[in-house]
């Protein structure tokens, strides 16, 4: 059962060091075009409210490996060629962007009109009221669930392994159709199990520190 | 209270009406505040007095008529009306400081990120403002650790701090508990004896005798009468000043 057992961590910790690098550049990602999406969102020009929606409409209801096969296959038939980790981390990223957008607007939506209106009255532009007075107080209303997305993108993040990134799940795969056959298929599943829910227990141990960081009382 | 400086008009309005679907909200306003001189508005609820008051910095818009601030008509939108809101100080019913930031911070945000001072410099003169309203150890706590009349004293402050040709009160002390209205009252009172413009919306009839140069009673959204505050609680001259006086003053 322990055969090969160092080969085999030595393939699984080349995935998980992919898996975990491909998570946290797509939210990076995910995270500048949700607040992008956000700020459209409520300004107070209408075409940049419907083009937020429609972003949204489109990454929210195709599914992610859809995104990530028309990007790997379709966009260079039309002359755009990346290599295929370029694919994964913007089709990963501009997907769960839509999300942030949506959760941050949310968290904006529960911030006192108040809020807003004491910072306009001060005279702050709208950007600056934006940045200096809602987003910090809507960011921090929405940490926790900013940290579901973070999560559901470590196991989204599986999927790549259709373009060809060698992430967790794909070294998984690698190993247990092992053409010699050496890994044992348990350890295996144990291993890459034990991989997610160690990165899973680690975000949601960073979140709750970012979240009493951020804590303020109302 | 200053009656020997020459009287210029810090604020006209002219014509004003605004309309909130079908309800009339203000109908024919014409106003003039001049500069250093205390205007109180009173009225029933829903008579347009707060949204008036919140025409002034175009935090409502109006439907027709003209509003100037010191000489020149409201801009419309962007850098110009950012521009006037900071030399209108504005403060409102429910306080509305920013919730995560420390006392402190919220005073000097705008004169940082709007006037451009210096943050040394804007901690400064936040901290004398802070101990113009009493509150010099209240510099780092933050607004949910205030009583409300702490609080309604530190919006009083950041809207000071933008060194405004103008304040507006938007029923300042509505919110507040009975035994913390006095603690707001007085340091408008103090402002007002300094000579500050300011617009009022407010309940407190006590406060309007004693700090108004000028009392402007509205009723379903028009000016219906406006007096000295002598002339005004003493001798109301219409039927719905009468009234209104006479449920207001009985206790």
């Amino acid at each position: 059962m322990f055969d090969n057992f160092d080969l085999m961590v030595e393939g699984l910790w080349g995935g998980f060091v992919t898996t975990v690098w491909v998570t946290f550049a797509s939210y990076a990602i995910a995270l500048l075009v949700g607040a992008t999406l956000a700020i459209m969102h409520v300004s107070p020009v209408a075409p940049a409210r419907w083009a937020a929606n429609a972003y949204t409409q489109m990454f929210r209801n195709v599914p992610l490996l859809a995104v990530l096969f028309i990007m790997f296959f379709g966009l260079p038939k039309v002359g755009i060629s990346q290599e295929n980790w370029v694919w994964a981390l913007l089709g990963l990223g501009l997907y769960t962007g839509a999300f942030v957008g949506e959760t941050l607007r949310s968290g904006i939506n529960s911030i006192p009109l108040g809020q807003a209106e004491a910072a306009r009255s001060i005279g702050l532009s709208f950007g600056q009221s934006l940045g200096n007075v809602v987003l910090p107080q809507a960011f921090r209303a929405v940490i926790a669930p900013l940290g579901s997305l973070l999560i559901a993108l470590v196991k989204n993040s599986a999927l790549v392994l259709a373009i060809g990134v060698r992430e967790l799940t794909a070294e998984a795969q690698v190993l247990i159709n092992d053409n010699q056959n050496r890994f044992n298929l348990w350890m295996v599943i144990i291993g890459v199990t034990v991989s997610y829910l160690i990165i899973a227990f680690a975000i949601s141990y960073l979140v709750r520190l970012v979240e009493r960081r951020a804590a303020f009382t109302r | 209270m200053v009656e020997t400086q020459p009287k210029t008009p810090m604020v006209t309005i002219t014509g004003v009406n605004k309309h909130f679907g079908d309800l009339h909200a203000l109908r024919d306003i014409d106003l003039t505040v001049d500069e250093s001189e205390v205007v109180v508005l009173i009225g029933p609820s829903g008579s347009g007095k707060s949204t008036l008051c919140r025409t002034i910095n175009r935090l409502e818009t109006i439907d027709s008529g003209e509003i100037t601030v010191n000489g020149s008509p409201l801009p419309a939108e962007g850098r110009a009306l950012a521009q006037l809101r900071a030399d209108v100080g504005m403060v409102f019913q429910h306080f509305n400081l920013f919730a995560h930031l420390t006392v402190l911070e919220n005073i000097t945000l705008g004169p940082i990120k709007v006037r451009r001072r210096s943050k040394a410099e804007a901690a400064e003169r936040a901290r004398a403002l802070l101990d113009r309203v009493g509150l010099s150890d209240k510099a780092d706590a933050y607004p949910a650790q205030l009583s409300g009349g702490q609080q309604q004293r530190v919006a009083i402050a950041r809207g000071l701090a933008m060194d405004p040709k103008l304040m507006m009160f938007d029923e300042p002390t509505s919110a507040l508990d009975p035994e913390m209205i006095n603690e707001v009252l007085d340091v408008m009172q103090d402002l007002a004896h300094e000579g500050m413009t300011m617009v009022v919306v407010t309940h407190e009839m006590g406060f309007a005798r004693r700090a108004a140069n000028r009392v402007v009673f509205m009723a379903d959204g028009a000016i219906v009468e406006t007096a000295t505050p002598a002339a005004f609680f003493d001798d109301p001259q219409t039927e719905r000043a009468q009234d209104f006086l006479s449920k207001v003053m009985t206790h």
